[in-house]
C-alpha cells in the first residue's frame, strides 16, 4: 500500500488484480446487472488510489476497500433508483426509499421466472435488502465482518439481516419442491 | 429502538421454534446458536457447547440438522440460479490505463505516448488476445514485444488519422480531443500538432488564420469518435464535463451519433447524426483580469449561427427561451434571449436572416431540469405552503430558485439546466398558519444528482420555535415602549450578519416584546443576537441562547436601554452637513452601522452629538473620504475629531449594506453559504477530512476564505461538502484563498494554501474544547447566568478572527462548550479573561 500512497500504478495494478473478483462478486450482489457492477468496480478502485491518502498503512486494507466499494455500489444504487423514480413523492422517508429497493428491480431479470412458485423465482423475488446479504454469505463466501464493512451496517445486524432473509425464504419455499 | 441491545447471534426461526419449542434453558440456549454454528461463526467455548448438547439431545439434534439443510439449500440455490459474469479480461490493465490518462495532462506528445505504451505493455500484459489462451500469451510476452508495440503506438501517432485512433486504444469512457490536424492551434501558449490529446478542462485554441481538425471522444464507452471538427479562424473550444464547449469561433461538426454541444452562453446544439456548420462570435470580449474568476464569470454573450448541412435536424436549447428545431438545408441565427430565426440556405454562408421564425418551441424539448426536495415537520407532518429559497450551481453559475411546498409536502423547482455540484443553500419559511414552527436559517443541503435531475439528500425539517419574550427599560427601570427588536443571525467563524427581517417586533407599553417563528436549530457555529433600536439610545445587542441549550429555558430578557452619549464633535468643516457612521456592537465590526446626519457650527462643531459606545467615523456630506472620529484627551466634554491622516471610503470599512426599514440602522445581511463555488476543476487539488484519529468525515463544509473584505476582514466562499470518503474536489482557487472546515459536529481545522500540494492534501480536524467557570470568576459575577464573549486572540487565517458569545448558569454547571481550540480573550460584563482552549479537553477560566 505504501508503494500505491507513493503513486506507484504498477503497485495499484497488483492490489486491482487481487481483489477485484472480492470487489466485483460484491458489486454484482448489489446492483445485479453486469454493466452495473463493472462500473461500480471501476469507481470502488478509482475512488481507492484518489484517496490513497488518506489511509493508514498500518491498518488493514480489506476493511478500507470495502467500505468503498459498498458506499461505490450505493452510490450506483442511489443513480439507478432516482433514474427510475425521478419525481418522489407522498413516501415519508426519504433515505429509507434510497436504500431499500422495491421487489421492482429484482424482477429485473424477468425470464428467469420460469415458473410462478419455483425456488428460483422465490429467489429472485426477495428484495435486494434481504438478498443482499444471503448471497454475499453463502455465494461469495464473505464472513459477517466483510459483510458489515461493505454494507456499513453492524456484524450483529449482520446476522439479523441473514436470519430474517432465511426465515423469509423457509416461509416462501414452504411445500415447494426444489428445482 | 437505538437503545435497544443488538443480538449477538442469527436468531432461530421463529415458526420452528413455535413448533418445537425449546423444553430446558440449555436447549433454548443452544437453538440460539445452531444458526452461527452452522456458519462456523461460534467461538470456540460455545461450539464445544453445542457440540456436547446436540450428543445428548435429540430434538436439538434434529434442529441442527434443519439448520444445516437450510445453508445446504441456500449455498445450492444460489449456485444455480446466480449468474456471476467475471470481470471483462484486462480489467484492472484498463483502469491503470484510465488513471494514467486522469491523473497527468496529455497536452504532450511524448508524455501522452509513454503514457501510452506503458498502458499497452500493461495491456498487452494483462488482455489476453480474443482467441488465444490467456497462459499462451503470457509466455510469448517478452520485453522485445513490449518495445514493439511502444514502437507500433509512436508510428501510429505519426501516421494518419484512422489508424491513430485505433493504435493509442486510450481507453473507454474518458472524454478527450484528439488533435489530427492542427495549423497555428494553442493550449496555453503550447502549440499542438497532430497527435496531442486534451483532457478535461483543457482549451483548443486558434489564432486568426488557424484551423485545426479534431476527433471529439465523448465518455460513453463507444469505440468510435462521437464526433470530427473542423475548427477554422480564431477560436475557442474547451471540453468540459466532458463535452466540447464552444467559446468562440467557426466549426463543422460531423457527429457519428446523437450529441449534445455547450455554447459559452449557456444555450446548448442537440445534434442529430450529420454534418453541421456552427459560428460563434463573441458579442463583447471578455475580461481576463487576473482576480476574475473564470468559473465565475458570466456567460458571454454570442451571436450564433448553426447551419444543418445534411442530415438529422439540431435543436437549439436555451434554458429561458425554450428549443428551436433547425432542419437539414435551414440555418438557425440567435443571440441573446432573441428567438431564433431559421431560415431556408440560399447557398450563400451562414448568415442572420430578417425573417421571423415561424417555429414554435418544442414542448418536450428540452426536458426540463428539476431539483426536489420535501419539507415537514418534526412529527412528520406535511406543512403545505412553506416557501422555500434556494440557491445551487448548473453551468459554472450560481442561480437562485423558490419552490412551495405542496399538500404531499414536496416542492419542486425548476432549474436552469442541470444542477452542476452536489449542494444546494436552502433556507425556508413555514406556512403563515403554522405560528408554532420556526423559520429554516440558510444552510446546505447535499443533493443526488442524477443527469436532468436533482433531489435533496434530506428532508427540510421545521422544528417548534419557543418564542423568545423580554422587557426593555430605560437606566431608571421604567418601561421603554417602541423599541425595535430585530433578530439577527450572527456567524461566529465569518462574522456574517442576516436579519431575519419576517421576525422583527417592537416592545409595548409594558416596554415587552416576544419575538417568534425563530430557528430553533442553527447550522453550527453560527448564533442569535437581538438588536435593540430606539432613537435617542444606543444600539444594544443581546446574544440568545439557543433553543435546547440548558440557558434557553432561562426567564424572560430584562434588558436596560443605556441613552446614547452626548458628546461634541471638533475640527469639522464650519456649517457643513457631516454624516456620523457608528459601529455596531455585537456583530461583526464590519458588518453593519447607524447612520445619522449632523450639522456643523460656524466653528466646525456640533455641540450635542448622540452617539452610542462604538467607533465612530465621519463624513462630510458630498465627500467620498470618511474619517475616524477619535476621542480628545482633554478634560471638559467628552469630544471627538477628525483622526490625522487620510482617511478612507466607507467601503473600505463596511460591507455593503441596507438599511433595516424606518431606521438608520444598516446592516450586511450576509450569510456563509451565499457565495458559493459553482464548478469544480476535476483532479486540480482534493482535500481530505480527517479526524485525529483517522477516521475521514463525511458532510464537512469546506469554505475559502481570503483576506480583501473591509477593515481587513475575509471574504468567504463556501466550497462544498466532503462524499463518503471525506474527500472534497476543490474548486479552482483564488491566490489568496485559504481554507475552514467545519465538521458537521463542530469541529474545525483551517489550511493556509502554501499547505497545498498535488493531488490530495489532508486537513486534520480539532475537536472543539470547554471551558469551565472558575470559582474566583464566579465571586466576581454574582448574577446567575452569566454571558461570555469570546474573541480569539490571533488571526487565525488572514482576516479570520472568530468571535461568539456563550452562555453559563447553574443548568450548565458553569461550563461552556463548542469552544474551537485557540487563545482567547474573553469578556464578562466588564471583566476580561485571556484563556488557552484545548482541542476536546476544558480549561478552567481564573
Amino acid at each position: 500500500m505504501l508503494q500505491i500512497q507513493a503513486g506507484d500504478l504498477g503497485a495499484f495494478e497488483q492490489l486491482v488484480l487481487r481483489y477485484q473478483a472480492m470487489v466485483h462478486g460484491l458489486a454484482m450482489s448489489m446492483l445485479r446487472r453486469p454493466e452495473d457492477a463493472e462500473e461500480a468496480t471501476q469507481d470502488a478502485f478509482l475512488k481507492l488510489f484518489r484517496a490513497r491518502g488518506t489511509f493508514d498503512p498500518s491498518r488493514n486494507l480489506e476493511p478500507w476497500l470495502l467500505r468503498i466499494a459498498g458506499n461505490a455500489c450505493r452510490d450506483k444504487l442511489r443513480r439507478l433508483k432516482a433514474a427510475e423514480l425521478p419525481v418522489v413523492r407522498g413516501r415519508d422517508d426519504l433515505g429509507d426509499l434510497l436504500l431499500d429497493l422495491p421487489d421492482a428491480r429484482a424482477a429485473h431479470g424477468a425470464s428467469r421466472q420460469l415458473e410462478d412458485h419455483s425456488v428460483r423465482g422465490e429467489l429472485e423475488q426477495l428484495s435486494d435488502r434481504v438478498r443482499g446479504p444471503l448471497e454475499l454469505k453463502y455465494l461469495r463466501g464473505f464472513t459477517n465482518q466483510q459483510i458489515a464493512e461493505a454494507l456499513g451496517i453492524s456484524i450483529s445486524n449482520v446476522k439479523v439481516q441473514l436470519a430474517r432473509g432465511k426465515d423469509i425464504l423457509a416461509s416462501r419455499l414452504q411445500g415447494v419442491r426444489e428445482a | 429502538m437505538s437503545s435497544m441491545r443488538e443480538p449477538l447471534h442469527q436468531p432461530p426461526n421463529p415458526d420452528d421454534l413455535r413448533r418445537v419449542p425449546p423444553t430446558t434453558p440449555a436447549c433454548a440456549q443452544v437453538r440460539g446458536w445452531l444458526r452461527d454454528y452452522v456458519d462456523a461463526d461460534l467461538e470456540p467455548a460455545q461450539r464445544t457447547l453445542v457440540e456436547q448438547h446436540v450428543h445428548g439431545c435429540r430434538t436439538c439434534a434434529v434442529e441442527l440438522g434443519r439448520a444445516e439443510h437450510e445453508v445446504l439449500r441456500l449455498r445450492r440455490l444460489f449456485g444455480a440460479c446466480a449468474s456471476t459474469p467475471a470481470l471483462p479480461a484486462g480489467f484492472a490493465a484498463r483502469l491503470v490505463q484510465r488513471l494514467v490518462l486522469d491523473e497527468t495532462s496529455l497536452v504532450s506528445k511524448e508524455r501522452l505516448a509513454e503514457a501510452a505504451a506503458a498502458a499497452q505493455a500493461k495491456a498487452a500484459r494483462a488482455v489476453p488476445g480474443a482467441n488465444r489462451a490467456d497462459r499462451g500469451r503470457r509466455v510469448l510476452l517478452t520485453p522485445g514485444r513490449v518495445l514493439a508495440a511502444a514502437f507500433m503506438l509512436v508510428v501510429g501517432l505519426l501516421l494518419g488519422t484512422e489508424f491513430f485512433s485505433v493504435v493509442t486504444d486510450v481507453p473507454n469512457g474518458v472524454a478527450r480531443l484528439v488533435v489530427l490536424e492542427a495549423h497555428d492551434t494553442f493550449e496555453l501558449g503550447r502549440r499542438l500538432v497532430r497527435g496531442d490529446g486534451l483532457g478535461e478542462q483543457e482549451s483548443l485554441r486558434l489564432s486568426p488564420g488557424g484551423r485545426a481538425r479534431v476527433q471529439w471522444h465523448d465518455p460513453t464507452t463507444k469505440a468510435q469518435p462521437a464526433a470530427t471538427m473542423w475548427l477554422q479562424g480564431k477560436g475557442e473550444m474547451r471540453l468540459e464535463a466532458g463535452q466540447p464547449l464552444l467559446l468562440e469561433g467557426n466549426v463543422e461538426i460531423t457527429t457519428h451519433r446523437e450529441v449534445v454541444i455547450p455554447m459559452a452562453d449557456g444555450s446548448r446544439l442537440e445534434l442529430g447524426v450529420g454534418t453541421y456548420e456552427v459560428a460563434a462570435t463573441a458579442q463583447s470580449e471578455p475580461s481576463w483580469s487576473g482576480l476574475e474568476d473564470p468559473f465565475e464569470a458570466m456567460p458571454r454573450d454570442l451571436h450564433i449561427a448553426v447551419e444543418v448541412k445534411s442530415g438529422a435536424s439540431a435543436a437549439i436549447v436555451r434554458s429561458a427561451v425554450g428549443a428551436t428545431l433547425v432542419s437539414a438545408g435551414e440555418i438557425g441565427v440567435y443571440s441573446g434571449d432573441s428567438a431564433v430565426q431559421v431560415t431556408a440556405v440560399g447557398g450563400g454562408p451562414v448568415v442572420a436572416s430578417e425573417r421571423p421564425s415561424m417555429r414554435q418551441p418544442l414542448p418536450n424539448v428540452p426536458p426540463q431540469a428539476l431539483l426536489f426536495g420535501q419539507a415537514r415537520d418534526r412529527s412528520g407532518a406535511v406543512v403545505p405552503s412553506t416557501e422555500v429559497l434556494l440557491a445551487y450551481a448548473s453551468a459554472g453559475l450560481s442561480w437562485p430558485g423558490h419552490g412551495l411546498v405542496g399538500y404531499d409536502g414536496s416542492f419542486v423547482v425548476q432549474t436552469q439546466g442541470a444542477v452542476g455540484l452536489p449542494f444546494a443553500i436552502a433556507m425556508a419559511s413555514p406556512a403563515a398558519s403554522r405560528t408554532d414552527l420556526g423559520v429554516l436559517a440558510p444552510d446546505v443541503y447535499r443533493l443526488q444528482l442524477n443527469g436532468l435531475h436533482a433531489q435533496f439528500g434530506r428532508h427540510l425539517v421545521f422544528d417548534a420555535s419557543i418564542p423568545v419574550r423580554g422587557v426593555v427599560r430605560d437606566l431608571a427601570g421604567s418601561p421603554m415602549a417602541g423599541v425595535d427588536v430585530v433578530p439577527c443571525l450572527v456567524d461566529e467563524w465569518f462574522g456574517c450578519v442576516l436579519p431575519f427581517g419576517g421576525q422583527r417586533t417592537s416592545t409595548d407599553g409594558f416596554g415587552m416584546f416576544t419575538v417568534t417563528r425563530l430557528p430553533a436549530h442553527l447550522p453550527t457555529h453560527q448564533g442569535l443576537v437581538l438588536l435593540l433600536l430606539k432613537d435617542g439610545s444606543a444600539v444594544s445587542a443581546l446574544p440568545v441562547p439557543s433553543r435546547g441549550s440548558a440557558m434557553a429555558v432561562r426567564p424572560p430578557f430584562d434588558v436596560t436601554l443605556r441613552p446614547s452619549r452626548q458628546v461634541r464633535l471638533e475640527m469639522l468643516p464650519a456649517f457643513a452637513k457631516v454624516e456620523v457612521f457608528e459601529e455596531l456592537p455585537g456583530i461583526g465590526a464590519d458588518m453593519g452601522y447607524r447612520k445619522q446626519a449632523v450639522h456643523t457650527d460656524g466653528a466646525g462643531r456640533v455641540l450635542e452629538a448622540l452617539v452610542g459606545t462604538g467607533r465612530l467615523w465621519a463624513r462630510v456630506s458630498g465627500s467620498q473620504v470618511v474619517r475616524e472620529l477619535v476621542l480628545v484627551d482633554a478634560p471638559g466634554p467628552v469630544t471627538y475629531r477628525p483622526a490625522v491622516g487620510t482617511g478612507q471610503s466607507l467601503d473600505a470599512l463596511f460591507r455593503d449594506s441596507l438599511a433595516l426599514t424606518g431606521t438608520q440602522v444598516f446592516v450586511a445581511g450576509i450569510w456563509r453559504h451565499q457565495r458559493f463555488a459553482t464548478a469544480v476543476e476535476a483532479g486540480v487539488a482534493d482535500l481530505s477530512v480527517v479526524q485525529p484519529t483517522g477516521l475521514v468525515t463525511e458532510d464537512a463544509q469546506v469554505f475559502g476564505v481570503s483576506a480583501g473584505g473591509p477593515r481587513d476582514g475575509a471574504i468567504v466562499r463556501f466550497l462544498g461538502l466532503t462524499d463518503t470518503n471525506g474527500v472534497i474536489a476543490l474548486p479552482y482557487l483564488q491566490e489568496t484563498e485559504n481554507l475552514v472546515v467545519v465538521a458537521p459536529d463542530g469541529s474545525t481545522a483551517f489550511l493556509s494554501q502554501d499547505k497545498f500540494r498535488a493531488g490530495i492534501t489532508s486537513a486534520i480536524l480539532a475537536e472543539p474544547g470547554r471551558v469551565l467557570v472558575g470559582q474566583s470568576v464566579r465571586n466576581a459575577h454574582p448574577e446567575t447566568h452569566l454571558t461570555l464573549g469570546f474573541v480569539r486572540l490571533d488571526e487565525v487565517l488572514p482576516g479570520l478572527r472568530p468571535q461568539f458569545v456563550r452562555f453559563a448558569g447553574p443548568a450548565s454547571d458553569y461550563e461552556v462548550g463548542d469552544v474551537p481550540p485557540g487563545d482567547y480573550r474573553v469578556t464578562i460584563g466588564s471583566a476580561t479573561y485571556q484563556v488557552s482552549v484545548p482541542s476536546s479537553g476544558f480549561v478552567v477560566l481564573q
